[in-house]
């Protein structure tokens, strides 16, 4: 089980030890459990990511937490250092405990 | 007596505080209405849960910069993003928060040496109009931070 996600670093080959913007797209409902479906009028149960770990080859760039209010297919963007060419690996949580994996290949020139 | 040049002047300066004054007026009648206070109690509470701090203890600093929309359309995704002009080794981790949402904790960046700038971008909900604040926590403890008003038309949480 696995959700899509869409990764963008800009510049697209930054220059080695430059600093990078790392923007990636995660398609997910996120759903805080507070809004109705319309068909039903009952509470869609929450369902959202709780956290993400970005790596570059195992090295920790940073850590997203996120509570209910993030909106849905959200568009995360931070800036990190492009010290060496390699896999960007995301891994995200979600509030039932199901981890998802997503890796990228950096190239610095 | 009043002649022409004194007259032309006072309708000038009344006109001025006119122009200048009345929004000020308007935006604050709209802060103090009731449900504000519930949001700053929210925040407050928040606030203290996450960090142990009051909202006193955030101080508004010109190096932080916060952009949110004056006017967001649609609640389901407002997009805010966060800049520090601190060096990224001081600072440890960047917050944002909404008064009026059920949780008002929405998002939080962890930063490392590896991340070069101090920068967190993302897209939320909001239920109503409120406050988005930005508030970044420094290695030494202290929080600073920038406040925005965003209006909402239609609200993002049920």
């Amino acid at each position: 089980m696995n959700i899509p996600v869409i990764v963008r670093v800009l510049p697209n080959k930054p220059k080695k030890g430059d600093v990078a913007k790392l923007m990636f797209l995660v398609k997910h409902p996120m759903d805080p459990g507070t809004i109705k479906n319309p068909k039903t009028g009952k509470l869609i149960p929450a369902n959202y990511i709780t956290t993400i770990e970005i790596k570059l080859n195992d090295k920790p760039i940073s850590t997203i937490h996120n509570g209910p209010g993030v909106s849905s297919n959200p568009i995360f963007g931070l800036d990190f250092k492009a010290m060496e060419s390699g896999v960007i690996s995301f891994k995200m949580t979600d509030n039932h405990g199901n981890v998802f994996e997503h890796k990228y290949n950096l190239e610095v020139s | 007596m009043l002649d022409r040049r004194d007259f032309l002047k006072g309708v000038a300066i009344l006109s001025g505080i006119s122009v200048v004054g009345l929004p000020n007026i308007s935006f604050e009648a709209t802060n103090s209405a009731t449900e504000d206070k519930k949001g700053l109690e929210k925040i407050k509470k928040s606030l203290q849960k996450v960090f142990g701090k009051s909202l006193k203890d955030v101080k508004v600093d010109s190096k932080v910069l916060l952009s949110a929309p004056t006017i967001a359309e649609n609640g389901l995704h407002v997009p805010v993003s966060l800049e520090v002009d601190y060096p990224v080794e001081n600072v440890k981790s960047l917050h944002i928060f909404v008064d009026e949402n059920p949780d008002p904790h929405i998002s939080y960046l962890e930063l490392t040496e590896l991340s070069g700038k101090v920068f967190f971008q993302v897209p939320i909900r909001m239920a109503q109009s409120s406050y988005v604040r930005g508030i970044a926590l420094l290695k030494d403890g202290t929080l600073v931070g920038d406040f925005k008003f965003t209006k909402v038309t239609v609200g993002g949480c049920g």
